[in-house]
């Protein structure tokens, strides 16, 4: 791979970053940059270490080695104290949302204490302010009327909107999506990829694992075909259409 | 009184119960503060342990371990022996009887404790946490705010059940002289000559005990159950149940 020159405008950087999980090597060293306001679909075949790459982005995987970078500022290695090191991730975080495959809702809470939890707990507002700022996301979502719900009494995609708004709720600046329709029946699947199209058109920067290529089609700026924890292909909807790689192809024939 | 089937016709004496009534009462007042005190240290120590047991480095994983392999293994009677009379000894120091029990209790129960610390916490998704990092919680946080309270709800009844075994245990604390309900019906049998009819008394006191756990245990255990929306058959209030009409 060669190296990506730093780029302006890019909102996060990942530079030959490398993951291995005991003997199996997951991320083999990958560049990535994400600009501002640009929409990355990441897809591929399964145990291409897709998933794993979305979770370095926010640290929730930490990578054994390589650079991450979000708005000019080093998150890994970490620099500076050990002990701010646990603040780094928060900051770095607080800034990025994340929405996961099987929805991680918490049971215990309602609709509005998911999303207003963070509010209080992370950004120290007032159970009030909270509370408002959560109503204005659930609506945006579409679900305003089941703000006293409690997951468990959730459809599936109602459920992954809640996580949705949730992540929206702390205003990040890039949102993380991890294959956010697969544990969803196909009827459900249009009302989530429904909101993260809304999202994207009001120019939300966002990185998406998924396999719903009509959705990649839709709304990708930048389409990435990973395969064995490297990029085996990367560019504009021409990856789809014309594909230049034999892996990408074979992968594109099976699926579409 | 008099029953049917009584082939050495003794003669019951149901009286000195009544008798030395105030006497039990004492009893039971030590047996519930030893247990008492006893619990609360070891639901401190035993999620300490628990965590410990639970950490990403591996010295420290396997000391907890140690713990709660050596604990485990001593039998209560014999450590509650060896800590009055052995560790006084040897130490020098002034530990009271009261002391002793409850530091043996709560180092023994901590071991147990921690093993259901553990399997509560073990059983809430990784997803879980993984979600409540994703928005920027602390690890503190995290654990305070979205896994504590989800496991909470499986620890409960093991937990219950582990108190009745505090309450249990504490009648062992009566051979280094401590009078608790046990010891209270030994002493009240020997003036008295009655073993039958106050060791039944002791009995009954342990095992209403142990109801009165059980019932608070159930109904902390619907509180967390409801605000988890689990299903739960809420009995409308008045109504019997099983166990208040037993």
């Amino acid at each position: 791979m060669t190296p990506v020159a730093p780029t302006t405008g890019a909102l996060l950087q990942l530079d030959d970053v490398h993951k291995s999980f005991g003997h199996v090597d997951v991320i083999k060293g990958i560049n990535l940059t994400v600009r501002k306001g640009e929409h990355v679909v990441i897809f591929g075949p399964s145990g291409g270490g897709k998933s794993t790459l979305l979770r370095m982005m926010n640290l929730l995987e930490v990578p054994d080695s390589g650079k991450v970078t979000f708005e000019e500022r080093q998150y890994f290695p970490h620099t500076g104290h050990v002990l701010n090191r646990a603040s780094r991730l928060q900051e770095l975080r607080s800034q990025i949302g994340m929405v996961f495959q099987r929805f991680n809702l918490y049971p215990h809470l309602n609709a509005l204490q998911n999303v207003s939890l963070a509010l209080t707990d992370v950004k120290g507002m007032s159970r009030r302010a909270a509370r408002e700022k959560a109503v204005a996301r659930l609506t945006e979502v579409g679900l305003k009327d089941r703000m006293d719900h409690y997951p468990a009494q959730l459809s599936g995609g109602q459920q992954q909107r809640v996580a949705i708004a949730r992540a929206l709720a702390m205003d990040p600046k890039l949102m993380l999506f991890d294959e956010p329709t697969s544990a969803l029946d196909p009827e459900l699947i249009g009302e989530v990829l429904g909101v993260m199209e809304k999202l994207a058109r009001e120019g939300m920067t966002m990185v998406a694992v998924t396999h719903e290529m009509g959705f990649a089609k839709r709304v990708g700026d930048r389409l990435v075909f990973i395969s064995g924890g490297v990029i085996a292909e990367s560019g504009g909807k021409e990856v789809l259409s014309n594909p230049q790689q034999e892996r990408t192809k074979a992968f594109l024939d099976a699926v579409l | 009184m008099r029953l049917d089937w009584n082939p050495t016709n003794y003669q019951f004496a149901w009286n000195v119960v009544v008798e030395y009534r105030f006497w039990l009462l004492e009893g039971v007042i030590l047996t519930l503060k030893i247990a008492l005190v006893s619990m609360a240290f070891a639901m401190v120590l035993g999620l300490v342990v628990a965590l410990l047991r639970m950490s990403p480095i591996w010295p420290v994983r396997t000391l907890a371990s140690l713990y709660i392999s050596v604990f485990r293994a001593i039998p209560p009677l014999v450590f509650i022996l060896w800590m009055y009379y052995g560790v006084t000894l040897v130490t020098g120091l002034n530990l009271e009887a009261f002391w002793s029990g409850v530091i043996c209790l709560s180092l023994q129960y901590a071991a147990w404790l921690s093993e259901i610390y553990r399997s509560g916490l073990q059983a809430i998704d990784k997803g879980q946490r993984e979600a409540a990092l994703s928005t920027g919680l602390s690890r503190t946080r995290a654990f305070a705010k979205v896994i504590w309270p989800q496991a909470w709800r499986i620890i409960i009844p093991p937990m219950a059940n582990n108190f009745v075994g505090i309450i249990k245990d504490s009648s062992l604390v009566g051979v280094i002289g401590l009078n608790e309900l046990m010891r209270q019906s030994q002493i009240a049998t020997s003036l008295t000559f009655r073993p039958f009819e106050l060791y039944t008394a002791a009995m009954v006191i342990y095992i209403v005990l142990t109801l009165a756990i059980a019932r608070v245990a159930s109904i902390l255990e619907q509180r967390a159950a409801r605000s988890l929306r689990v299903q739960t058959r809420r009995v409308p209030q008045g109504a019997p149940s099983i166990r208040t009409a037993a």
